[in-house]
């Protein structure tokens, strides 16, 4: 059954990552709700990105090491719900 | 430890604090990297790098494809025989956006190669300027990694991270797209090859508790089943899949870019894997208790219907990319891990067992395979040459020993199942992507990066119509390759559907051919055609003993079919033996 997910995802920040993550979903044909996107403000040579996720459980489990196996990939994580993706949020407001 | 002594000395005399130009630098990184060969066509927004490359001929040899997709996949050819990686260079606009298809082809089939791409100026970025286009995202869903470089000073770290990350892990294709003043501007030269990346871990930690529950599983198992695929070539585990399965007595199968990870000729080979593949190799998929997936991906050619795949058997997968590991089959124990390294710590924890009567189970199925197909495709007593007596023949006269690489369509899956494959590396094929095309320019890149070998392209005549253009590369470098193509007239496989599975309508498969002996005499290579069965053997046998570059049409039966096949989605254990 298809639900709201929050994914985070840490990463380098270069040219063409975000890109990539959106093709990854893109071609799974996961819809994306929502989308930010943000440099870190301590180190610009990294970044993360917070998604809403329109899809499956499963499909989840099998996009996560997709995208965790692009080079400039750190880590991400998952939950269901939204509730992950607006602490995100808060957090990089406060961090600004 | 030597090794090491003399890379950084040969560093040390690259390395300059005069600035030297960014067309100069690549070429040094790429020399650095102990490049010898590069793949390639100029343009104008490359001609910095071609010009750079001029005085380094001795070093580096360039050669001059008839086309771009032709230089990726000889890049390719050569990655795939020779363990390196291949490295092609071409301009911007059209000339990149040719690459697409070897990038994808490269990447679906885990192929390290390097593409350097000309750019325009980087003022002219996203002007619609002459031979502009934005190849960086073009490319991204078919490249492992890309950049694009701007600056001078940038140019040797972006090479030696593109080289470490299309070698290490699962290897594949990168892209580096430099732009012109990129490649005009000066810098001074420092190398240094790239070690490590923060947030890319190529090689994951084995973990001891899955090695130890797969070895449990095997030991418990009365009908184990090995599927050894290209991770093993990749990561150099045949001798360790040979031992283990030699110790447990498992029978082993192979995908088919797995070929030639496990002799053809050992007694515990099984066969080749999946829609096309053997008789007892899929059927006996649906009857083992246990599948120990090695270096392997599930591909849908392989499973057929998921639904009714392996359902009574419990599965190990041993795969690097954990990307892989349960995207498609469930795996009771995934070992996440490089497969020699795996297997290594896996054979002392495997005990020592016989399955006899599992083995003669296969040996059943060989059989019947044998009567119903096989033994009328090696020795048919009327009618016109048939593709596998050609292959049998072949196979028979190179006693497995060439380098075979071949085209995509009926000869691919004719070649997977008859050429019995001795040695490691010498299989060659566009697996995942099925590049009609890819034969003839891999063949050259295979010959060029193993040249102590004899290699053999097997091509159907529409394929070797794709990349043909090739033969002017072959000629003008006298590159040693041998063509064989087996010409129905048709493009065989869609054929051989359209006759299966839409009631014989061959909607535009139909194909009239050049004389292609004419055709190889324009281009100065000996050429020679077999239409009757008598001279088969004799026309082969000439061809296999002939210095290369060599060419031999075969007119093959028109309407042969490959069997067995699994029907499309189907399950693996309704494979059928004959239409």
């Amino acid at each position: 059954m298809k639900k709201d997910f929050s994914f985070i995802v840490y990463a380098d920040n270069s040219f063409g990552i975000l890109n990539r993550m959106i093709n990854a979903f893109n071609r799974r044909r996961i819809r994306i709700r929502t989308l930010m996107a943000s440099e870190d403000e301590q180190n610009p040579h990294t970044g993360s990105a917070g998604f809403i996720l329109y899809t499956t459980e499963d499909m989840m489990r099998k996009v996560k090491p997709q995208i965790e196996k692009f080079i400039e990939v750190d880590h991400t994580h998952y939950e269901e719900g939204t509730t992950a993706f607006y602490q995100y949020l808060q957090q990089l407001s406060v961090e600004k | 430890m030597q090794q090491k002594a003399a890379l950084q000395t040969k560093i040390d005399r690259l390395n300059s604090e005069l600035p030297i130009t960014g067309a100069e630098a690549l070429i040094r990184s790429l020399i650095a990297e102990s490049v010898d060969t590069i793949f390639g066509y100029p343009g104008g927004a490359i001609m910095p790098v071609y010009d750079a490359l001029y005085h380094y001929g001795e070093q580096l040899n360039h050669i001059l494809t008839r086309h771009e997709q032709g230089a990726i996949h000889a890049a390719q050819g050569y990655a795939r025989a020779s363990g390196k990686v291949g490295v092609v260079f071409v301009t911007s606009g059209p000339g990149a956006t040719n690459l697409v298809t070897g990038l994808a082809d490269a990447m679906i089939d885990s192929t390290p190669v390097v593409c350097i791409t000309g750019q325009v100026a980087s003022h002219l970025l996203g002007t619609d300027a002459f031979q502009e286009t934005d190849v960086m995202n073009i490319t991204i869903p078919v490249t492992k990694w890309s950049v694009q470089v701007t600056r001078a000073e940038d140019i040797p770290a972006a090479v030696a991270k593109a080289f470490y990350i299309a070698r290490t892990g699962r290897p594949g294709p990168v892209l580096i797209d430099i732009t012109k003043d990129a490649q005009f501007g000066k810098a001074p030269f420092h190398y240094e090859p790239c070690q490590q990346l923060r947030t890319y871990r190529p090689k994951p930690r084995l973990q001891m508790e899955a090695v130890r529950a797969a070895a449990e599983l095997i030991n418990q198992s009365r009908r184990p089943y090995i599927l050894a695929g290209q991770g093993v070539l990749l990561s150099g585990a045949m001798e360790a899949l040979k031992a283990l399965a030699e110790k447990a007595d498992i029978p082993v199968a192979n995908t088919l870019l797995g070929l030639s990870s496990f002799p053809a000729d050992h007694p515990l080979y099984v066969g080749f894997l999946g829609m096309h593949g053997n008789y007892s190799t899929n059927r006996n998929t649906n009857e083992c208790d246990l599948l120990i997936a090695v270096g392997m991906r599930f591909d849908d050619r392989v499973t057929g219907d998921v639904s009714k795949y392996a359902r009574q058997a419990k599965v190990i997968h041993i795969e690097l990319d954990e990307a892989e590991i349960n995207k498609i089959i469930q795996a009771d124990v995934a070992v996440h891990a490089d497969a020699k390294e795996a297997l290594e710590a896996l054979l002392p924890l495997v005990k020592p067992n016989r399955h006899t009567e599992w083995i003669a189970s296969f040996h059943r199925y060989q059989q019947e395979e044998f009567e119903k197909i096989v033994s009328k495709d090696w020795f048919p007593a009327t009618g016109l040459i048939k593709m596998g007596e050609v292959v049998h023949l072949l196979s028979e006269l190179t006693q497995g020993q060439a380098v075979i690489v071949t085209d995509v369509g009926q000869h691919q899956m004719i070649t997977s199942r008859y050429y019995a494959f001795k040695r490691p590396r010498t299989h060659i094929t566009s697996g995942g992507l099925g590049t009609m095309g890819f034969a003839l320019p891999a063949a050259m890149g295979a010959a060029l990066g193993a040249p102590h070998e004899q290699v053999i392209a097997i091509i159907g005549d529409g394929g070797f119509q794709m990349t043909l253009q090739e033969l002017g590369t072959i000629s003008q470098y006298h590159i040693p390759v041998k063509i064989l193509v087996l010409n129905n007239s048709f493009l065989g496989m869609v054929r051989q559907w359209q006759q299966l599975f839409h009631e014989s309508r061959y909607s535009f498969t139909e194909m009239v051919n050049p004389d292609f002996v004419k055709l190889l005499d324009a281009y100065g290579i000996p050429a020679g055609r077999v239409t009757e069965r008598a001279q088969l053997r004799e026309a082969l046998a000439e061809f296999v003993s002939a210095p290369a570059p060599r060419f031999l049409e075969v007119k093959v039966e028109k309407e042969d079919n490959v069997f067995p096949m699994v029907p499309a989605g189907a399950a693996v254990s309704d494979m059928i033996l004959e239409a």
